[in-house]
């Protein structure tokens, strides 16, 4: 591969971590719902450039769709919710007592532990992770090698999913009647 | 580049999910908190993947079966508390699904139905 | 003849799966029916087919021995899995018809019923980890379907449920996340190769192993996060409380027996992981303990009680990491723990279940006085409740320890797990006794005279009585070491 590639890949690898990075931040920090999902979609998009820079693009594809699908009908529901539902007083006394609630106690306990937890992460890993031996070659996973495989070896369990889809079809029946 | 920077970086990201997870309480932020441990899962694969094994189709079909049923399973959980919401309700986004609550009646004594 | 036995060598071993499937196929065709006459005939369908299937499961072990491919692993302990789980499932048919037999979707929750027995039976066959994740979301998928359609005439019962699903949700994300530090070390696919590989002592096996244990203690809502639980077993509808106990929680309990060989790994190089499971194990028990004898409501005694066993499971663990009992031994004790479960839970419940129903109320003192109201029952229930004073066989193994030494020097780790031991004896007898004691009591007139038993449960319960009386002889005649012919029954071979 020429210099050139390997750097615009570097490039785009390390734009698409920060991208991920910025958008995940914002969208747990903000306020407004459908800005939190506006920003989550934001970081699945750059999730999404970093599965070419994997040179597995093909997940995109493949995975995407759910994602995308779950992702638009969470967004959909909160927009009706706030869309067209009653606004109250109550609405708004909740936001206050939210942000009451998320005083600096509620903030830096679950900051104390995530740091916690990474400070252990690193002790554990640290050592490992510098004297892993990296493997040089490219390999880009195509359609057809997957699919290869899903039949081959993993059949049995393409069965069982599509048997909850149909499993899932009398639910949502059930649900929907009732 | 870095091996090392990237895994650290898909700890950051998990980590941004368990603190959501502390942190957030009504349940739409509670799924968002979900979404990044699962990214940094999917980044963990993609890298030791690309960095460690040659032609290894493991992880991209463990991506594409668990994307798929913890999805599906996610969507059913949205779907049943869409589908029994009554649609004036706004409070009903902001009610408490905050995932590790400490209360007495949960330890002993009696619980108020 | 010959025709039938080429085809079960052929689907080795999911025969269980595919009779399971085929009963399913047959139900539905008559999914939209409401007819009084074709849900008998779902029922004792689907009680035929379990019945066969777990026949079959114990057939094809034995005729054809243990099996292994990539996807799934069908040895001794799963056999027992299995059996376990169909046996499970017939008896929670037994509760779905009980007290949904007049919903309009009864077939429909029936076959989505059966597919949840199905997919246990996948997870605790799947040996390859893709196989293990995806039949444990569709699991807790169908669960989840399935309480929400049990609960549907039940009042403001939705967000308990959410609130409940949520914590399982997040196992599966966690689980999901340990498998990327398991391929981060080695991209070995099943526990048992990454046990027997040069990986196993590898920093991301034992921080995803760390991963899986918290999944797991977040899946069975073990102290001190058991909220959701515990509130939704207060508010559930019957036969979805049944669904918890006898679906639910077993296959979190196999989830933490699939981890037993890697854990044992960890411990025996860290004597840090025995304290802490001792710790999880103090709390769970002692809170459970008190708990379930600080309340009133036969319901959420039964949920504490529920966790107190769940916390013997972590003792038994405990016992193994201090060195106390073999690896053979734990196997032993994880299968006598779940048959105690089982078999004494499950005839309680349907006998309080009933109360309540009676009653409109699950206070205590609707058992007040059973014992002289229905001599019967209360004798049964007796009997069964003074089966759980069969936990004193944890002690067994200690008594090696007490033979001529000083008790200091068997050290601090097995004297605490014995100070756990009997601390868990002592709760397990004060609210043993606290129930039996109410059943001989002077009963509250005016409520002992509502209830009306349905004739099936005598017959139910009776089972139960005998299965636990004849346990109780087979222990004792082992114990006394006397021989007889019929009873060399052993399943060998952990």
């Amino acid at each position: 591969m020429s210099f050139t590639s390997q750097l615009i890949i570097i490039i785009i690898h390390y734009a698409s971590l920060l991208g991920l990075l910025i958008c995940g931040s914002l969208s747990l920090i903000h306020s407004d719902r459908r800005k939190k999902l506006l920003f989550l979609i934001l970081t699945f998009l750059f999730v999404g450039i970093l599965s070419f820079v994997y040179y597995s693009g093909i997940l995109v594809f493949i995975v995407g769709v759910f994602v995308i699908f779950f992702l638009v009908s969470l967004y959909l529901f909160v927009f009706q919710i706030e869309f067209f539902g009653s606004k109250t007083n109550e609405d708004q006394d909740a936001r206050n007592n939210n942000k009451i609630k998320k005083t600096i106690g509620g903030i830096i306990l679950p900051v104390l532990f995530s740091v916690g937890i990474g400070y252990l992460f690193y002790i554990y890993t640290s050592d490992f992770l510098k004297d892993t031996v990296l493997n040089g070659n490219i390999y880009i996973v195509g359609l057809g090698d997957i699919s290869k495989q899903f039949f081959i070896e993993y059949g049995p369990i393409m069965v069982i999913v599509i048997a909850s889809l149909f499993i899932s079809f009398l639910w949502f029946i059930m649900i929907s009647k009732d | 580049m870095n091996f090392q920077f990237i895994i650290y970086f898909s700890l950051l990201v998990f980590l941004m999910g368990i603190f959501g997870i502390f942190y957030n309480r009504d349940i739409i932020s509670v799924f968002i908190s979900f979404q990044f441990i699962i990214i940094s899962a999917v980044i963990n694969f993609l890298s030791f993947s690309q960095f460690l094994y040659q032609s290894s189709l493991w992880d991209e079909i463990f991506i594409i079966f668990g994307i798929a049923s913890i999805y599906f399973l996610m969507f059913c959980i949205i779907c049943y508390f869409y589908l029994k919401l009554d649609l004036l309700d706004r409070e009903a986004l902001n009610r408490d699904f905050i995932l590790f609550k400490v209360v007495r009646h949960d330890w002993c004594g009696e619980d108020e139905m | 003849m010959d025709f039938l036995i080429s085809i079960s060598e052929k689907i080795n071993p999911l025969q269980s799966v595919m009779i399971l499937s085929f009963a399913i196929f047959i139900s539905s065709f008559f999914v939209m029916s409401e007819r009084r006459a074709v849900k008998r005939f779902i029922v004792m369908l689907f009680s035929v087919s379990l019945i066969l299937a777990f026949y079959l499961n114990i057939y094809s072990f034995v005729s054809a021995g243990n099996f292994s491919n990539v996807l799934l692993s069908f040895e001794n302990l799963q056999m027992i899995e299995i059996s376990i789980i169909i046996f499970c499932a017939l008896n929670l048919i037994f509760f779905i018809s009980t007290y949904c037999r007049d919903n309009r979707h009864f077939i429909k929750i029936l076959s989505i019923f059966l597919f949840s027995t199905i997919s246990a039976v996948f997870f605790v066959l799947a040996r390859n980890f893709i196989l293990m994740f995806v039949a444990l979301v569709i699991f807790i998928l169908v669960i989840f379907q399935l309480m929400t359609v049990l609960n549907s005439k039940t009042d403001r019962i939705k967000p308990y449920i959410i609130g409940f699903f949520l914590r399982p949700v997040l196992t599966v994300i966690l689980f999901f996340f340990g498998f990327s530090l398991f391929y981060g070390a080695t991209d070995f696919k099943d526990f048992n190769q990454v046990i027997q590989s040069e990986y196993v002592s590898n920093p991301l096996i034992a921080l995803g192993l760390i991963i899986f244990i918290v999944a797991v203690y977040l899946y069975l809502f073990l102290f001190p996060f058991q909220g959701p639980y515990i509130r939704l077993a207060r508010r559930n509808e019957f036969s979805s409380n049944a669904l918890i106990w006898f679906s639910y929680f077993p296959v979190g309990i196999f989830m933490l027996m699939k981890l037993d060989g890697l854990l044992g790994f960890f411990i025996e190089k860290n004597n840090i992981y025995a304290y802490i499971l001792l710790a999880i194990a103090f709390i769970c028990i002692t809170a459970a303990g008190i708990g379930a004898f600080k309340t009133n409501s036969l319901r959420r005694v039964i949920s504490f009680l529920f966790l107190f066993f769940i916390g013997v499971f972590i003792l038994n663990i405990s016992m193994f990491s201090a060195g106390i009992i073999t690896g053979p031994l734990l196997s032993w004790f994880n299968i006598g723990n779940i048959f105690l479960i089982i078999f004494s839970f499950m005839p309680i419940y349907s006998i309080f279940s009933s109360l309540e129903k009676n009653t409109n109320s699950d206070s205590i003192d609707n058992i007040r006085g059973l014992g002289r109201s229905n001599i019967y029952l209360g004798i049964n229930l007796t009997i069964i409740f003074l089966s759980w004073i069969g936990f004193v066989h944890h002690v067994g193994p200690f008594i090696k320890y007490f033979s001529g030494t000083n008790l200091i020097q068997i050290g601090i780790l097995k004297l605490m797990v014995l100070v756990v031991t009997a601390i868990a004896f002592i709760f397990l007898l004060i609210n043993t006794f606290r129930i039996v004691i109410q059943f001989f009591k002077k009963p509250l007139k005016d409520v002992t005279e509502k209830i009306v038993f349905p004739r099936f449960l005598y017959i139910y319960v009776t089972f139960f009585s005998l299965v636990i009386l004849a346990a109780a002889v087979w222990g004792l005649l082992k114990i006394l070491n006397v021989d007889i012919g019929i009873m060399n029954f052993e399943i060998a071979g952990f």
